[in-house]
């Protein structure tokens, strides 16, 4: 890869995540209703002692948990905490050598995996405060969830977990673009390291893409 | 060796399994009651030195231990602000890639510091977004700047095994 390839891969980064990251001031709220609709069918096959309750401004959802939390009710963020739906697809469009029919296809299958892992982080949440796992419970008396585990799932899960999917789905990509490099420091008749014509035309393939 | 050979001529699973396990033993030293020891000196760091810089733009900046007030806006630099998290990933990334230890070492020193760089413009860009622009200080700090600090990771990550991983 070079180094323009790499400060292009970040231009096209910036260019999906910011018109999306205000598209998601739209898109939340019927994302999230979405999201806690499927959770509350979960919870009540699952566990009825939780319920989710009628969401306030579509930002902010309550959950009453009836069984032996220390919280009646428990709040969760959803705007903040969905975010990574944007990431997910913000990094999707960066991926270098794909064409635009196979990031639609491939977003197609990330988004409903991260959608199962966010009623997964909720249920989670939830279980946790019910059976009063420490690191899980909310400190004081507040009901919105932000302590020490939540800040831990929301840096390491909610943005490392798209840029896993992601890098699942869209590794040969990467590995086509890896192999073009051709640069100081690398020796290019490497054992197994594919041979300079190949590498040119990846090359040349990855250009013709971004053009 | 090139990036797409070294890939190739290592095991995935291997290359995976380092980086969870790496993930998984630095969160959990973070998570322990004794990494304070660790933290609270990076806090006041942290505090300290991007209050010295708003000071320079604005004098009614005071900085008290961990907190810095700026114009009536209070913030208190704790451990989810320090960046930690976000060298344990990149760490993790580049410990778990197949290269020299040299290269390793020399990768995560350069991450770190491109981190902790980032890190300082994160938290003035929050102290003068929740000063003068407040209703916006939610999104940026707990939505768009965790965002933008994972994926400067990965771009930190594949810098640096572009450039130097594989270098003589």
């Amino acid at each position: 890869m070079r180094d323009n390839a790499l400060l292009l891969l970040a231009l096209r980064f910036v260019a999906a995540f910011v018109p999306l990251s205000l598209v998601w001031f739209f898109l939340a709220p019927a994302y999230s209703g979405w999201i806690f609709t499927v959770a509350d069918a979960w919870f009540a096959l699952d566990d009825p002692v939780i319920a989710a309750l009628a969401q306030s401004d579509g930002r902010w959802f309550a959950f009453q948990l009836n069984g032996q939390a220390r919280l009646p009710v428990l709040e969760l963020d959803a705007f903040g905490t969905f975010f990574n739906v944007v990431l997910l697809l913000a990094l999707m469009f960066a991926v270098p050598s794909l064409s635009l029919r196979e990031r639609l296809w491939r977003a197609a299958l990330a988004a409903p995996a991260l959608a199962a892992l966010h009623v997964l982080f909720i249920f989670v949440q939830l279980k946790a405060q019910l059976i009063n796992v420490g690191v899980f419970v909310a400190p004081g008396n507040e009901a919105y969830v932000y302590n020490w585990s939540a800040v831990l799932l929301g840096a390491l899960g909610q943005q490392l977990l798209p840029l896993l999917i992601v890098a699942g789905l869209t590794w040969n990509a990467w590995r086509s673009l890896f192999s073009a490099r051709k640069g100081p420091g690398v020796r290019p008749t490497a054992p197994g390291a594919p041979s300079a014509r190949k590498r040119t035309a990846k090359a040349r393939e990855f250009f013709r893409f971004v053009r | 060796m090139s990036t797409h050979s070294a890939l190739l001529h290592h095991s995935p699973l291997r290359i995976v399994l380092t980086f969870a396990v790496t993930i998984l033993v630095g969160i959990s030293f973070w998570l322990h009651p004794g990494s304070r020891v660790l933290q609270e000196p990076l806090e006041l760091f942290l505090a300290w030195t991007t209050g010295a810089f708003l000071r320079l733009l604005n004098s009614g900046v005071s900085i008290q231990g961990a907190s810095v007030s700026i114009d009536g806006f209070s913030a208190n630099v704790v451990p989810a602000c320090t960046g930690l998290f976000t060298m344990t990933i990149y760490a993790a990334a580049v410990l778990a890639y197949p290269c020299a230890w040299k290269r390793k070492l020399q990768g995560v020193l350069l991450g770190i510091s491109a981190i902790v760089a980032l890190n300082w413009v994160r938290i003035i860009s929050l102290l003068l977004i929740g000063a003068y622009w407040p209703q916006v200080f939610d999104f940026a700090h707990l939505v768009v700047w965790q965002s933008v600090a994972l994926v400067f990771a990965v771009f930190m990550w594949l810098y640096w095994m572009q450039r130097y991983a594989h270098a003589r």
